[in-house]
């Protein structure tokens, strides 16, 4: 036990870390990371560049700590938002059953029936590359995740007798799923919003990359890495760095996730022993 | 027997409607695709000119002047019959093109299916044995790490390592069979990590329950009980989501594929989509749909030939 709430604090000092730097990234990067100098292209680390440079001259660690920043809040924004839609499909259909259910229920089996990336090349094609597409693809792709486990949470908990008592006073559904069930899902939503967050960013690198996702010159690690691998072979640090960033953002998402979700279970195994 | 068959009904009812949605999808991408595919056939370099007269009549032809509801369900017959229509750019049958490059994506599925399975399980059952201490701890890690890292990057990693530094492996291409290894590990790194996690959250589910107290009662070690009792039962959920890690790969391996040069069914959908050929990812879309549907039979026939209670139909009682 110990040891799990010790491995969980070292993922949160890690995100905070990773976090505090890409949002400080304008005061604490030393250089502008789209300001080029070819004379000093793929320089090795030194005391001016502490990490070296790329191949147009570029400062390779202002560059990596601005090339969070994007991708980041992109990931979040739409993850936040395929769980707003997510959380009220599941709710719902988990709530009243029957024909809503149902249709919700094969709604998100269309959805999860495409593979991740599918749908996002199927939108990046359509609507082009950008961060517009990347929204409506990931919000696409995630909504259904969030509606399945949600829906599933919402079946069992309105089986407690607590439903059946806000009932008999006379509460409405809007009062009971709202006020009442939403907040028992809370904790469960959280290890999954974490745990998807931690996926999408890593998926918008992986457009960002194959040219479909943000566009260059911004500072992105998925951008970086694909503008570095010719030059791997003279300096590893350029995919290195970006690369190893991304790591240990999902890593420490994904531990801190497992930390909470302990926590949770804990928790429920207290209150059932009471 | 009946109980099967309501079974097998139960499964088709709800994975049809999957089918038909995803060929919707599919339909309206090529429907809302910017562009006008008449005006694209009758004037493909764009500086030639037509009538009003002769752009109806080539509307007529392609069957684009019928209500939507019409050409959906043309294009869904067209389908049936094992058409996919013509690539915009290329003018090569989509049909022809993906079944030469199915099998290459299936290969590719395959050895990484099995990575998956030799490493996921295995870690995953020998974390379950040494719960809460030394192997648990590191592989935990391990497997945690390995979910987190982007296949892109690893992939560069690989092939600067294995290929040009040490020149143990092909850097690209699928020219020699060993042209496999590289892109399935790096398939499989991140499922094996999701893989081991299941298996061991599994296991000691299993281990909670009532006939694996009986069984070490009886005198059995920890590893036998896992081994002999508990691994069975908890290989449901693991045999999910390697069914569906199986589809998103025939699907969906665009990036690795793309990374690796194999001329697979993922690359050819971002090649498709970078030069805006439409039909291609429509038929992309349509054949991810269809792997889906169809893993997921196989998913559940695997089910019934291993799990009695799924047999005898005690699942939906």
């Amino acid at each position: 036990m110990r040891n799990r709430s010790g491995k969980t604090k070292l993922a949160l000092f890690m995100l905070t870390a990773i976090l505090f730097s890409s949002i400080l990234a304008p005061v604490i990067a030393p250089y502008d990371p789209l300001a080029s100098d070819l004379g000093r292209a793929l320089e090795g680390p030194s005391m001016e560049h502490l990490l070296g440079t790329d191949n147009i001259g570029r400062d390779l660690l202002s560059r990596t700590l601005y090339g969070g920043r994007q991708s980041i809040l992109l990931a979040v924004a739409a993850t936040a938002l395929s769980l707003m839609f997510g959380f009220l499909l599941g709710l719902f259909a988990g709530y009243f059953g029957g024909g809503t259910d149902l249709v919700i229920t094969i709604l998100s089996n269309i959805f999860q029936g495409l593979p991740g990336l599918t749908l996002m090349i199927a939108v990046a094609g359509l609507l082009g590359q950008g961060v517009k597409s990347m929204i409506i693809a990931i919000v696409l792709n995630s909504w259904a995740g969030f509606s399945r486990i949600v829906r599933g949470e919402v079946m069992k908990l309105k089986e407690e007798s607590f439903v059946d008592g806000l009932k008999t006073v006379g509460a409405g559904h809007l009062r009971i799923l709202f006020l009442h069930l939403a907040p028992n899902l809370l904790g469960m939503v959280c290890v999954v919003f974490a745990t998807r967050v931690a996926g999408n960013v890593i998926t918008v690198a992986s457009m960002s990359f194959l040219g479909l996702g943000l566009s260059p010159p911004a500072p992105d690690w998925g951008i970086m890495i694909s503008d570095a691998r010719q030059y791997v072979r003279q300096r590893p640090l350029l995919i290195l760095a970006p690369g190893l960033c991304m790591v240990f953002l999902s890593l420490s998402i994904n531990m801190a996730a497992d930390g909470l979700r302990d926590w949770l279970d804990t928790r429920e195994d207290n209150l059932n022993g009471l | 027997m009946t109980a099967l068959m309501r079974y097998l009904l139960k499964k088709s009812a709800l994975l049809l409607p999957v089918f038909l949605g995803v060929s919707i999808m599919a339909f309206a991408l090529g429907v809302m695709s910017p562009g006008d595919p008449v005006d694209q056939m009758l004037n493909p370099n764009g500086n030639e000119s037509y009538s009003q007269e002769e752009y109806e009549e080539a509307a007529a032809r392609m069957g684009l002047d019928k209500p939507i509801c019409v050409q959906y369900a043309n294009w869904l017959n067209q389908l049936l019959h094992g058409d996919l229509g013509r690539s915009f750019f290329t003018n090569k049958s989509i049909m022809e093109q993906l079944s030469r490059r199915i099998p290459i994506s299936a290969r590719l599925a395959a050895l990484s299916m099995i990575f998956t399975i030799l490493f996921g399980v295995g870690f995953g059952v020998w974390m379950a044995v040494y719960k809460d201490r030394m192997p648990d701890h590191i592989l935990s890690l391990c497997s945690t790490t390995a979910l987190s890292v982007p296949g892109f990057w690893i992939a560069i990693i690989l092939i600067y390592w294995f290929a040009e530094r040490w020149k143990l492996l092909p850097t690209s291409g699928i020219t020699s069979p060993a042209g496999y290894l590289l892109p399935s590990i790096t398939l499989a790194l991140p499922s094996i990590g999701v893989c081991a996690r299941l298996t061991r959250s599994s296991i000691l589910d299993e281990i909670g329950r009532q006939y694996v107290t009986v069984a070490l009662s009886k005198g059995l070690s920890r590893r036998q009980v896992v081994m002999c009792h508990a691994f069975a039962n908890a290989l449901i959920p693991v045999v999910t989501y390697l069914g569906t890690h199986m589809a998103g790969i025939l699907g969906g391996a665009s990036v690795v594929e793309t990374v690796f040069a194999i001329p697979g069914v993922g690359s050819y959908a971002i090649l498709a989509v970078q030069s805006r050929d439409y039909y291609v990812v429509q038929a992309y879309v349509l054949f991810s749909g269809a792997v889906y549907v169809v893993v997921n039979v196989l998913t559940d026939l695997f089910y019934m030939a291993v799990d009695p209670r799924i047999r005898r139909g005690g699942m939906f009682k």
